[in-house]
């Protein structure tokens, strides 16, 4: 019996020395004791009380956003604030936060897989899972923000009795192809990860249940050598495809923006800036759920210290793209010497929607600054925090980029306020009801942690050790 | 054979001969896999292989495994994706139905980029997963080894290596000897009880007859979206069909008049509706001309030889319009048009319509009143502003035509009747004098 690579000296959890690097794996774990830890949360019988509240508090919530989509179906989209000139509103606001959160599980499993970054390991299950429910979230504004959710098929090139096709030179359409595709090929990344661990399931089962739905959901799987040879190749060609994905699925998104006219819209910065504004999003909200979920499951030893410091590094680094982003925004209104552009950014900071303007600019930009201090990005509550005014300053961005521009178009005569009503607020509040439900339910039946990464990043044991208790 | 048939395999009734399938080293840890790996590979085994619960590292050569053609299905998938997108852009946008949108081409390769990408992406994903799957012989839900309780600790901590009994070079007894030559903590033996693993018959009845209950729900779409059918549509949100709003000839008690349909305030004046001109829109002489008796009909007598008088309006009697051969063109074709088909081309009220219509009357399948000749005296009295006015009102049965035809092809019209009537009632005096001339000559 022995431990895997006991460290010589204690870790001191905060300093990291060159040559004793800090191990992704704490404690003294063995490969049984990481499939006993992670498996242990799915086979429980017992029900974590913390959970359970969550999953009740956030499905009353999804309940209330099924409703507001009837109420929303029955009445037609007149329950919105959408009004003449501010057409796309909360719908397209809120799709955009959420296709933004949907980044960073992509972004954490491919590109952190593609640079050998071996921490990702920890994460990157619960990450996936993160970005899937949040692109079925988003997924779900730009339908119902369609009006008549029952032609939605019209998205599509299908043929049709009105000898009809969509146009392929709107953003909006390459907009439904990335999001469906982001959405697929996220699922498919995500399913094929868990296969190994789904196994792992199976094998432990023991009512016949479990069995029987883990041995359909593991498809056979054996964890043969050849077996491991041509998933470990498919895992790096996703990885190689899902890399650009993620980047291309937000400029996408950030075309709807700027291949249109509207003052404040038609900038070439768009879709980096789009992009690292969706990395930063992700990686906090990705922090939002791993804190307390590391804190209530007991994943400390895996999920450690050091992941969070990571994580914070890059919220700092996208925070300050982002940061710079809004800067050259302004430089470019007035260096540029249009007085359109120029007027809608004096606008965004100065008119009458001074207030989301600056909240953006208090969360995105000064609140990431923060994690210069390692006493603070090694603080799980003070990175909790800041990770949700990262949330809540990057709604606001959103807000700020369609609510602003939109609400000053061309036509004086058409300006107008734009404000939600109860029914917006409530959509927007019960689509974190359908995410949190989602991701609590993950948490309790699937594997959160990817078992055989993780196994595959400790460290093996000695020549003539056993890795296993025995 | 020295080997013995595990216990469960004689409990159970074997449907055939239990056949041993593979056997099973387990080795404690990766190194040691790896070594016995390397003399496996150089004894020559082509059917065996090792299972672990993660990737272990340098397992590859050890084996001796060759690198996999994934990259080549997923490259062929995303060449696929990528021409779909750009032949589906092509047929769609630049040949089945191009239309114009902001002046861009039909059809330009920097616009079709995205989805170019994004379609090459998702082909070769499912390529990447499925092939991995198909390459790896999966899914194989049974698999002989998961009888082997030890067996199952692969997906945890475990390391096996397992030779298959279908490889060329096994031998029960010497590759067993061989196994054990190779240290492994303990020596598994993997037997196929020769059970039936037939799925049961049931399974597939199901599956049939819930194919053919999914079918039900489509069939009847399609057949509704096919036949006509005489209920109201469905409607899934009644807001542009059924809008609370007041649709013509409804009533409406926000009004005190009950109408829905408003009328214009007094003296509005639609645009273009400034029909000063008595004469030329009503067929009227000025409101103060008094109705003197060369306005009535002069010599018409009715049936009963009394006369007939003209109604009390002072009809205008001359045309307010400026009369030409072209002008009588047009009335000629515009009266084709609109009049003959009930009053007949020649004016005999004897159109086709008229005709067919008195055949049905005829047999009391319609009702319908022939429409009086032109050519009889009250019509041809008649002054040419009643004419107009019959044209535009309508008289009898006659519907009026002022919304369909313009006042100017209206009095073309009524030239037209005057040419039709004079047509039967001319004398030789009314043709010019230079015409009578070229017609005397030119009779043989």
């Amino acid at each position: 019996m022995a431990t895997v690579s006991a460290p010589l000296t204690p870790y001191d959890e905060v300093r990291e020395t060159p040559g004793n690097r800090f191990p992704i794996v704490l404690g003294s774990n063995t490969y049984h004791s990481v499939t006993e830890k992670v498996c242990r949360i799915a086979e429980d019988p017992k029900i974590n009380l913390y959970w359970l509240l969550g999953l009740l508090f956030s499905m009353s919530l999804a309940g209330m956003f099924v409703a507001c989509v009837f109420y929303l179906f029955v009445t037609g989209v007149g329950v919105w604030g959408n009004m003449s000139p501010v057409f796309w509103a909360w719908p397209i606001v809120n799709f955009v936060f959420w296709v933004g959160i949907g980044h960073a599980g992509t972004l954490i499993s491919a590109i952190l897989f593609l640079f050998r970054q071996n921490w990702r390991t920890s994460i990157n299950r619960a990450a996936e899972a993160m970005t899937i429910f949040a692109v079925v979230c988003a997924g779900i504004f730009p339908g119902i923000h369609i009006g008549r959710i029952w032609f939605v098929y019209f998205l599509f090139p299908y043929p049709n009795t009105m000898l009809l096709w969509p146009q392929f030179r709107s953003p909006l359409l390459w907009d439904v192809f990335a999001v469906s595709t982001y959405a697929t090929v996220s699922l498919l990344f995500w399913y094929m990860g868990m296969i190994p661990d789904f196994a792992t399931f199976r094998d432990r089962a023991k009512s016949r249940i479990r069995q029987v739905v883990f041995t359909v959901l593991s498809l056979g799987w054996t964890g043969s050598a050849r077996g491991w040879h041509r998933y470990e190749r498919a895992y790096l060609l996703l990885a190689a495809l899902a890399t650009p994905l993620v980047l291309s699925v937000h400029t996408i998104v950030s075309f709807d923006f700027a291949v249109s006219q509207v003052p404040g819209w038609h900038t070439t910065i768009f879709p980096p800036y789009f992009v690292a504004g969706a990395i930063f999003s992700g990686f906090a909200m990705v922090l939002t759920l791993m804190i307390p979920v590391r804190k209530i499951f007991g994943l400390e030893e895996f999920i450690t210290i050091r992941h969070l410091e990571h994580m914070c590094k890059i919220i700092m680094l996208t925070g300050t793209m982002v940061g710079y982003a809004y800067g050259i925004e302004f430089y470019i209104a007035w260096y540029g010497g249009n007085p359109y552009e120029g007027f809608a950014f004096y606008n965004r900071a100065f008119g009458p929607y001074w207030w989301a303007y600056w909240t953006m600019i208090a969360c995105n930009v000064i609140s990431p600054q923060l994690f210069w201090f390692k006493a603070i990005r090694t603080n799980p509550i003070a990175i909790w925090i800041i990770s949700i005014f990262v949330n809540i300053g990057m709604w606001f961005e959103r807000f700020v980029i369609t609510i602003t521009s939109l609400s000053r178009d061309y036509l004086p005569s058409s300006w107008g306020y734009f404000s939600p009503t109860w029914t917006d607020i409530m959509m927007l509040v019960g689509s974190f009801g359908i995410f949190f439900t989602l991701f609590l339910l993950f948490l309790r039946l699937m594997p959160i942690v990817a078992m055989a990464e993780i196994k595959g990043v400790m460290p093996m044991p000695a020549e003539g050790e056993s890795g296993t208790h025995h | 054979m020295a080997i013995a048939e595990p216990d469960h395999v004689a409990e159970k009734k074997p449907a055939g001969e239990p056949k041993l399938v593979s056997l099973l080293a387990e080795f404690a840890g990766p190194h040691e896999l790896m070594h016995a790996a390397e003399k496996v590979r150089d004894t020559g085994f082509t059917k065996w292989d090792c299972y672990s619960a993660f990737p272990v590292h340098g397992i590859d050569d050890a084996m001796g495994t060759k690198p996999t053609r994934l990259p080549f299905i997923v490259l062929c998938a995303a060449l696929c994706g990528g021409t779909t997108a750009i032949g589906m852009q092509w047929f769609t946008n630049a040949y089945d139905y191009p239309f114009m949108i902001s002046g861009k081409p039909f059809f330009s390769i920097p616009s079709d980029m995205p989805v170019v990408f994004e379609l090459s992406v998702l082909f070769s994903a499912f390529a990447a997963l499925l092939g991995m799957l198909g390459l790896n012989g999966l899914p194989q839900l049974y698999n002989t080894k998961f009888k082997v309780d030890k067996f199952r600790r692969v997906t945890d901590d475990k390391f096996f290596l397992g030779i298959e009994s279908q490889d060329p070079q096994f031998d029960a007894v010497k590759t067993k000897a061989f196994l054990e030559g190779l240290h492994p903590v303990e020596l598994e033996e993997c037997w196929d009880s020769g059970e039936s693993r037939a799925i049961p018959p049931i399974f597939f009845k199901t599956l049939a007859m819930l194919g053919l209950l999914s079918i039900i729900p489509i069939v009847l779409v399609a057949q509704l979206r096919a036949l006509p059918s005489n209920l109201p549509r469905l409607h899934g949100q009644w807001d542009m069909d059924h809008q609370p709003k007041l649709k013509t000839q409804k009533r409406s008690e926000l009004f005190a008049d009950g109408r829905g349909m408003r009328l214009p305030i007094p003296g509005t004046i639609a645009v273009g509706e400034l029909d000063t001109d008595r004469a030329l829109y009503k067929g009227l002489q000025p409101a103060s001309t008094e109705v003197t008796d060369d306005m009535l009909l002069p010599g018409a007598v009715d049936a009963n030889g009394e006369a007939i008088k003209n109604d009390n309006f002072p009809w205008v009697t001359e045309f307010p319009v400026e009369i030409n051969a072209e002008l009588m063109a047009r009335g000629q074709q515009r009266y084709n048009i609109y009049c003959a088909p009930c009053h007949g081309f020649e004016g005999d009220g004897n159109g086709l319509v008229t005709q067919r219509a008195m055949e049905l009357t005829g047999v009391g399948r319609a009702a319908w009143v022939k429409p009086v000749s032109y050519h009889s005296d009250p019509v041809r009295m008649q002054p040419v502003g009643r004419l107009f006015n019959t044209i535009s009102n309508g008289q009898g049965r006659m519907p009026g035509y002022a919304s369909q035809i313009p006042e100017k092809d209206r009095w073309a019209i009524v030239l037209y009747l005057k040419a039709l009537m004079k047509s039967r009632d001319g004398s030789p005096d009314d043709i010019p004098d230079d015409v009578k001339a070229t017609l005397t000559q030119s009779a043989p």
